[in-house]
């Protein structure tokens, strides 16, 4: 199969041991143009990796656990792309592996460890995002052509106004008094983040972190946070960008796995941050989609199904992290 | 978000502090510090409690567990972001008696959104062991069509079975 400019396509190879679920996710990849190839065990997928050459595996997480070099190996053989299903709770990932060198684009899915995603279009973005190594913008998730409102943060304090911004937004729309509280509650959780623990000095360390959350302080130029929203007729979205890109997949998948596996999140500290903010976002959303360029910047955005007369608090949200090495 | 931050009403009835709080519940307000010296049997209204952000969180979970420490606490008309921190969040309502909250309703013929309020115990029940949480249905005040809760009920009212 040819791409646009004519080249033969790489494929991607899938591994899952349910054939039910191969054929929807073969379903799902359509929109990709790049042939498939399914297969059920490791041994299969590494067959497969050997003779097509793909450019994307996609593989479950119970795999990664029977076959650990599988990742590593595939790296090494030219794969360039892996996403990794690890289900709706991050709980059954007890050693999330690190994209393993070689690997440019990788991401963790909770896609129902593959089957069957909640959204039939989320496999095909995550999937189209990665082969295009274009990672950012809350657009690959809404209607084209939307107009989103922008904000860009030079000031702490200026938190409280978007908060408002958001608030007025979702109450003209009609969007109904659940999502307000949701949305703002949300936004105010990302955009602390981005302002607290976002920056990081020589040592590494998030000189910002501990100090109070009421305070107000200039941005510098590099600083800047920058935070947008808007909807369809299905989606509202907030996506909030910070110029740091410290936030990694370690810390991501501790904080996402407090929430999203089902237990109570634990007892908040007395004084500062509760350190509970992305745990408690994953709890809010419908959809978290975290995208993270290291030491360049992070991106988070936050989605919410509005096709329902009212929105609905899922039990448990999908999410999506990617993790782009170089340019996306 | 409340522009304006968190407001407190404090009354007595007979020998129980009411106090009430209004708007919006994190960092700007000492919830802490200001409810310090509240005396016992203390009753908490949730009502208008329309945001609370985790360093509101914090102070609640904190100013709960201290007044529950001097006595008797009821928490009362919880809001549906009270409640969803309730069941999210350890030791959030630990030590109090929920006595109300508030749900969100939608009218299954015309689609109109409705806060219930719902009394812990006549309305919904904490469930024997075993069993599964549900949540009542009620009738829509506009049209008389049915009002079905607009969530899952094993997730919103978790906090029961921590009871």
């Amino acid at each position: 199969m040819l791409d646009a400019a004519g080249r033969e396509s790489a494929g991607i190879v899938v591994l899952h041991r349910d054939a039910d679920v191969q054929r929807a996710v073969q379903r799902y990849l359509r929109a990709t143009l790049r042939p498939v190839f399914l297969t059920p065990t490791p041994a299969d997928a590494r067959a497969a990796i050997a003779r097509e050459h793909p450019e994307l595996l996609i593989v479950e997480h119970a795999a990664i656990v029977d076959d650990p070099a599988l990742l590593a190996d595939a790296a090494a053989a030219g794969v360039r792309r892996c996403l990794l299903a690890v289900g709706a709770a991050v709980d059954d990932t007890p050693a999330l592996p690190a994209a393993p060198a070689g690997i440019d684009g990788f991401a963790l899915s909770s896609l129902g460890a593959l089957g069957p995603p909640r959204r039939v279009d989320e496999l095909a973005v995550t999937a189209l995002k990665l082969l295009r190594r274009d990672l950012f913008g809350m657009e690959k998730y809404l209607s084209w052509g939307f107009v989103p409102v922008c904000h860009r943060l030079t000031r702490a304090g200026d938190r409280r106004a978007v908060l408002d911004g958001i608030a007025a937004f979702v109450a003209e729309r009609g969007l109904g008094p659940r999502l307000r509280w949701l949305a703002t509650q949300t936004a105010d959780e990302l955009i602390t983040n981005a302002l607290f623990h976002g920056p990081v000095d020589a040592g590494g360390g998030h000189p910002r972190a501990a100090l109070p959350r009421a305070d107000d302080f200039a941005l510098g130029p590099d600083e800047e946070v920058t935070v947008r929203y808007g909807c369809d007729d299905r989606t509202f979205a907030i996506e909030v960008v910070d110029g740091w890109g410290s936030l990694d997949l370690t810390t991501l998948a501790r904080c996402l796995r407090r929430s999203l596996g089902g237990g109570p999140l634990p007892r908040p500290a007395r004084t500062g941050g509760a350190g509970l903010g992305l745990a408690l976002t994953a709890g809010y959303v419908h959809h978290l989609v975290c995208n993270l360029e290291p030491a360049r910047r992070t991106e988070l955005i936050a989605l919410f199904d509005v096709a329902a007369p009212a929105v609905r608090l899922e039990l448990t949200p999908s999410f999506h992290a990617f993790v782009s090495r170089g340019a996306a | 978000m409340n522009a304006r931050g968190l407001a407190v009403d404090r009354a007595q009835d007979g020998d129980r502090t009411v106090v009430a709080l209004h708007g919006a519940l994190d960092e700007r307000f000492d919830l802490i510090g200001w409810g310090a010296q509240l005396p016992s049997p203390l009753v908490i209204d949730l009502g208008d409690v329309d945001f609370i952000n985790s360093a509101g969180m914090s102070q609640w979970v904190h100013f709960l567990a201290d007044a529950v420490g001097r006595g008797p606490v009821i928490v009362r008309r919880c809001s549906e972001p009270m409640v969803t921190l309730f069941s999210m969040v350890t030791d959030a309502v630990s030590g109090a008696t929920v006595e109300s909250i508030q749900a969100h309703y939608v009218c299954a013929r015309c689609d109109r959104e409705q806060v219930i309020e719902l009394a812990i115990g006549a309305d919904v029940a904490p469930p024997a062991p075993g069993g599964e949480l549900s949540m009542p249905e009620r009738t829509c005040a506009a049209c008389g069509g049915v009002l079905q809760f607009a969530g899952h009920p094993e997730r919103y009212l978790a906090f029961l079975r921590n009871e």
